[in-house]
């Protein structure tokens, strides 16, 4: 810069000046420019137009389409299967983030103690978050249908003597073992993170004031892990709410439509019925389901963390 | 600050959650979309023509391999890649509605979505084609739509009885010419104890249920078809309970499942297959389209079929057209796929064809040797019948949910009820 410029008054449509703060902040936010792109074109524009197709009565395929206001959303709420579907993510959640929550904080805290292999179990217990959802369906279905009864007969289990995804009851658990199965991988690896994040003094300390097992867990464990803990909780509850891939591979939805969850009633009118704006209407629905079950979420689980409790 | 990301990040999540169900159907499409590009690439010589062929028919991908090679032979300027995928049939949906649907295809004439496709003109009209003279023509008739062809018939399919001939020896059984009979062979069958059963029954998919059903009526239909039917439930003047053939196939679907494989719904169609091909059951209630599956699976195995048996023995037999090949107005290479329909009904490709699939060919002049059906085909010369019927593609799905959920609860009353109310509603909206 010369030194004429340098005497003149200082020009704010200049850029701003190597290393300086208002610099740096400008290129952190470039950084972010292709995720925001890609988030732009994939999923907003997307939800967009399915919003202004939801209006719309297009089959699919047609070229021409009527709007027809919010006449599909008054059908969904009349439609017993939506209603059911619903019925059946909602209480697929529950189990979900339950069953979730208790194997991997059970696996964690065992993987956390000094016991052989220690290593070894945590990559065999990871393992299964490295396949696909779909991969995993098929490779069930064939462990229900020939290894399961198996094991059921010889130890005279009468719910496992025959394959849990043939009966209407046993399938819902089926589809949710499976789930978590493969679920569970990831939140027991964070939450071996977080047990080792926890001091060791603090547990030394509270020995010494004559603490038992279970009172250590509650007060100092527990704080400690909350903060992943609800990650855990966010993250498996929209896992449930839009659960797909399991149910596809695992039961289609049967039988007789006892695990027909929402995202699989969408695919099957989008695909099967050519009903594409029905079903548009559909995933809108479930999605303000989700952002309302996020929201409440969110804000339950964050008020609290380690030193809070 | 708290609440506005807590706000935030809840409506990512959200979306999030969408994005999922759009990966999973536009996943499909993406890859078709590759397909169709490669088809507009000339290679190295410049004039060589690649088209896609997505082939829906799993058992047939063998048989297409060869009949490509053939025409492949006598055409050398025009690569045809054999697609299969599963749920092929909803690729194809997707890729419609994207407007990428592959040169070639094989659909069923009939299907909702194939229906769908004609009406909005994304299938080539090959109506006023020279070669469509080679094929019979009331094959041709049956699947016209609005008076216009789409596709080839390449083959026709029945539903039958198929049974193992070597057991069938052992055991001294005849082949049963009525209901009662086979019931018959079945208890005996059951009463040997030793792991032995009747009837091998897929019941976890559902169309193979719906399949399982019809191939029961069918044979009693007398006075009126299926088509009829539907229409007669679909304009309010009777319902599906008023067609005691239709009652008489409910109950006798369930009396099945008592000489079956016993956990029936969690068999699916491919293991019944295998199960089927080498296990330990006697008869398997299926189309002609397995017959490439279980020489794949058993090359050894004996397999033939006889007709499903009503209760006095005089039985219809129905034939579907089983499937056809349609070109895609999206294509860029209009003659090639041209040349390629025009094989696939010529003398030479239909023969290829027919006596790999094992199918009776719907061309003329093609010789049918099919040993494995020779019962079925005596009585199709007197009784057979070419059946075609439309549905609307809505009714589909829940129809077969409801027909598993028959086979659960046993209560043809209320299955009675419920797929005449779904029929109508399917009905009323399909025709508005």
């Amino acid at each position: 810069m010369s030194a004429k410029t340098a005497t003149a008054r200082p020009d704010t449509s200049k850029p701003p000046k190597k290393g300086s703060l208002h610099h740096v902040v400008q290129v952190h936010y470039l950084f972010t420019l292709p995720i925001l792109i890609m988030y732009l074109v994939f999923f907003i524009v997307p939800m967009f137009m399915g919003i202004f197709y939801s209006f719309t009565d297009w089959s699919g395929l047609s070229s021409q389409f009527n709007f027809v206001g919010f006449d599909n959303y008054g059908k969904i709420f009349q439609d017993d299967d939506f209603i059911n579907a619903l019925l059946f993510n909602l209480k697929y959640t529950v189990a979900l983030v339950i069953g979730t929550l208790v194997v991997s904080l059970i696996l964690a805290l065992l993987m956390n103690q000094k016991i052989p292999f220690r290593t070894g179990f945590r990559s065999i217990f990871f393992f299964p978050a490295v396949l696909s959802g779909i991969t995993v369906g098929l490779i069930w279905n064939e462990l229900f249908l020939k290894v399961v009864p198996v094991f059921g007969q010889t130890l005279g289990i009468d719910i496992l003597s025959k394959s849990m995804l043939g009966n209407a009851t046993t399938a819902f658990w089926a589809v949710l073992i499976v789930n978590l199965w493969q679920g569970c991988a990831t939140p027991t690896v964070l939450l071996i993170a977080g047990l080792q994040s926890v001091p060791k003094d603090l547990y030394e300390a509270a020995t010494i004031d004559g603490a038992n097992a279970w009172q250590r867990f509650k007060a100092i464990t527990v704080p400690f892990l909350l903060p992943i803990i609800n990650i855990v909780i966010i993250t498996t509850t929209k896992a449930g709410l839009t659960i797909f891939d399991y149910i596809k591979a695992l039961t289609d939805g049967g039988p007789n439509k006892a695990t027909r969850a929402v995202g699989l009633l969408i695919y099957n009118d989008a695909m099967q019925g050519g009903k594409f704006s029905y079903a548009v209407a559909e995933s809108m629905i479930l999605f303000i389901l989700v952002a309302i079950v996020s929201f409440f979420t969110i804000k339950g689980t964050s008020n609290k963390e380690a030193g809070d409790a | 600050m708290k609440k506005i990301f807590a706000c935030l990040l809840a409506g990512l999540l959200a979306l999030s959650s969408l994005s999922a169900c759009n990966n999973s159907s536009t996943g499909s499409s993406g890859n078709g979309d590759g397909g169709s590009a490669t088809g507009d690439d000339t290679q190295g010589g410049g004039e060589t023509v690649e088209l896609e062929f997505v082939q829906q028919k799993r058992e047939a991908t063998e048989t297409f391999d060869k009949v490509i090679e053939e025409f492949q032979a006598a055409h050398s300027n025009i690569v045809v890649k054999q697609n299969t995928v599963p749920d092929a049939g909803q690729v194809l949906m997707s890729r419609a509605a994207s407007n990428t649907l592959p040169d070639l295809m094989t659909h069923w004439p009939g299907n909702a979505s194939f229906t769908a496709f004609c009406e909005e003109g994304k299938i080539i009209d090959i109506t006023d084609q020279d070669f469509v003279s080679n094929i019979d023509e009331s094959y041709v008739n049956g699947i016209l739509q609005d008076g216009k062809l789409y596709c080839i018939p390449v083959a026709l399919n029945f539903m039958g009885v198929w049974y193992n001939v070597d057991k069938f020896t052992e055991a001294g059984y005849e082949i049963p010419k009525t209901w009662d009979e086979m019931i018959d062979i079945a208890k005996d069958i059951q009463s040997k104890g030793d792991g032995d059963y009747a009837f091998v029954l897929p019941d976890k998919d559902t169309w193979t249920i719906d399949q399982c059903v019809s191939n029961i009526y069918g044979k009693s239909l007398k006075d009126y078809t299926i088509q009829d039917i539907y229409d007669a439930v679909g304009a309010g003047e009777k319902t599906f309970a008023d067609y005691p053939e239709l009652v008489d196939a409910a109950n006798k679907a369930i009396e099945l499942r008592e000489y079956s494989n016993g956990d029936t719904l969690s068999l699916g169609y491919d293991a019944a297959v295998s199960e089927f091909a080498t296990g330990t059951g006697y008869m398997f209630p299926q189309g002609s389209w397995v017959y490439a599956s279980l020489k794949s699976a058993n090359p050894d195995g004996n397999f033939a079929m006889f007709t499903m048996p009503n209760d006095d023995g005089n039985m219809r037999q129905p034939m579907g057209v089983d499937l056809a090949i349609a070109g895609s107005t999206n294509t860029s290479h209009e003659d090639e796929v041209m040349e390629f329909l025009a094989f696939m009904a010529s003398k030479e490709g239909a023969q290829t064809y027919s006596e790999l699939d094992g199918s009776p060919s719907c061309v003329n002049g093609v010789e049918s040797n099919l040993d494995y059906a020779s019962d079925i085909l005596d009585s199709f010369a007197e009784n057979g019948e070419l059946s075609v019927s439309f549905r609307p593609g809505t009714y589909e799905d829940d129809y077969r949910a409801e027909t598993q959920g028959l086979l659960i609860d046993k209560d043809v009353d209320s299955w009675m009820a419920k797929i005449t109310d779904v029929y109508r509603e399917n009905y009323d909206e399909a025709n508005k």
